[in-house]
């Protein structure tokens, strides 16, 4: 039995010109460097992962607060706006939009893209009822914001307000 | 162990070490990188909405909002326009890092407001806001101010106008020599020693020309600050956007005062604005416009509109 194996031995020798354990032995830390690299590229790999989710959610947050302060300074400055605001009635057209001047910009052209980063804005008489008025609507919105405002239209030289909404998508 | 395995085995961690040190170091300096650039992007966006106080008052000839505006870190602001349609202003912000500014953000446009500012560096920025009206309210044009300013033999309105101001960025002086070194000096006469100079047609400072880089005309005093504060490309760029605008705010008051002819007369009231119309389309076609050559239109529209029944604005 001893005798067989030496021969077989003897035969790997011959066949490589290297002793058959050394190769084997080369063999395996070779088996085991690949191993460890790509052990190493595979933990590289999920720490990129983690790490590019954890920041794709930090700048979803970081975009979702500032649309929601565009939306808010938005409402602030839709009332104040020559082509809605109520100048006809001197200086009392602080927080007046008026409706017939925001019924003709729902049709005027090239205001597309003077509403950046807005995706709907609509008027809504509350009180007394009537139909809302779409100024814009351009994308698919996430939130709305809104606040109370007058809507004022002229009839001759006089004003009839209603008590109203106005309602900014982002 | 054999010779050359252990050396092979040094080999090897000394070149996976090496791999993974100079990885890492490349990963965090661009880490820092990005990080710097999403902090100078969600600037550009928070500068964007920190200006909406300051266009959104709408007070008739005053300055609306005056606010000195401080940065978490020194920046870089570079304001630029483009007039096509109702036209834009496009914002760019770069970051400081040690002892120079890093690369600017990507352009974000800004197509609701008129920003006038120059050479706009450092942590604090003195900002502020006035009403255009041709003669109906445009908008309010807002100023960002990050140099001092030293205004030389200006006009009563105007020493009136930098102290309701009250900012050491814009003082009013009699002459050059009064001015600090670093100031730009912005002189109402002809004088020496000035960056700049403004001519004014008459005692209140709301028409005239004022001459930089290039001479460029200006009607009403909120026109008067916007020559001063901004380079003369933007301010021609951003006039010919007030006057797009002007011209589709007339529009809306034509189909109103359609709509309002059936109880009123509103004959006067349409001539004169078709003839504003006409001239405002005329100047926002010219290279240079001279704003001044609508004052005899826009003041008859405004005469119409304060002797109407039904006024339209």
């Amino acid at each position: 039995m001893k005798m067989k194996m030496m021969k077989i031995r003897n035969f790997q020798h011959a066949k490589n010109g290297a002793p058959f354990l050394s190769n084997k032995n080369a063999q395996i830390k070779i088996q085991e460097t690949a191993f460890v690299l790509l052990a190493i590229a595979l933990l590289a790999v999920l720490l990129f992962i983690f790490y590019s989710r954890f920041q794709v959610g930090n700048i979803q947050t970081a975009v979702q607060a500032i649309n929601q302060e565009t939306a808010k300074s938005m409402l602030g400055k839709i009332a104040a706006m020559p082509e809605l605001s109520c100048s006809g009635l001197g200086s009392e057209n602080a927080l007046c939009i008026d409706k017939d001047k925001a019924s003709i910009l729902s049709k005027a052209k090239g205001y597309e893209k003077f509403w950046q980063n807005v995706a709907k804005i609509e008027l809504v008489p509350i009180y007394p009822e009537s139909p809302r008025i779409t100024i814009y609507s351009g994308k698919e919105g996430n939130a709305t914001y809104s606040t109370f405002i007058n809507l004022c239209s002229q009839k001759a030289d006089v004003w009839s307000c209603a008590i109203g909404k106005v309602l900014i998508t982002i | 162990m054999k010779r050359g395995q252990f050396e092979f085995n040094w080999l090897f961690a000394l070149i996976l070490g090496a791999v993974i040190l100079f990885l890492a170091i490349f990963f965090a300096g661009k880490l820092i990188n990005t990080s710097q650039y999403q902090g100078s992007a969600e600037i550009v966006r928070e500068f964007d909405i920190l200006l909406n106080p300051f266009a959104s008052v709408g007070a008739v000839g005053t300055i609306t909002l005056a606010k000195e505006v401080s940065m978490p870190s020194e920046i870089l602001i570079n304001v630029s326009c483009s007039s096509d349609g109702l036209g834009k202003n496009g914002v760019a912000v770069a970051q400081k890092s040690g002892s120079k500014f890093k690369e600017l953000t990507p352009e974000y446009a800004i197509y609701n407001k008129y920003i006038f500012g120059e050479n706009l560096q450092g942590k604090s920025f003195y900002i502020f806001g006035m009403p255009f009206e041709m003669p109906f309210r445009i908008d309010d044009l807002i100023y960002v101010v990050s140099e001092d300013y030293c205004f030389v033999d200006a006009p009563q309105k105007i020493r009136d106008d930098i102290s309701i101001l009250n900012t050491s960025k814009i003082v009013s002086r009699s002459s050059t020599a009064q001015c600090s070194p670093e100031s730009k000096r912005v002189c109402f006469s002809d004088m020496n020693g000035c960056s700049m100079s403004v001519y004014c047609d008459d005692i209140g400072c709301e028409q005239g020309t004022a001459v930089k880089a290039g001479k460029v005309y200006f009607y009403k005093k909120s026109l008067m600050y916007a020559a001063v504060f901004s380079d003369v490309s933007v301010y021609r760029c951003n006039l010919k956007r007030l006057l797009a605008r002007a011209d589709s705010i007339s529009d809306i008051y034509q189909q109103k005062s359609y709509r309002l002819a059936a109880d009123c007369e509103m004959y006067g009231i349409n001539n004169a604005l078709a003839a504003f119309k006409s001239e405002v389309a005329s100047l926002k076609s010219s290279l240079s416009p001279d704003p001044r050559t609508i004052v005899t239109e826009a003041n008859k529209l405004d005469n119409e509109n304060n002797i109407a029944r039904c006024p339209i604005y």
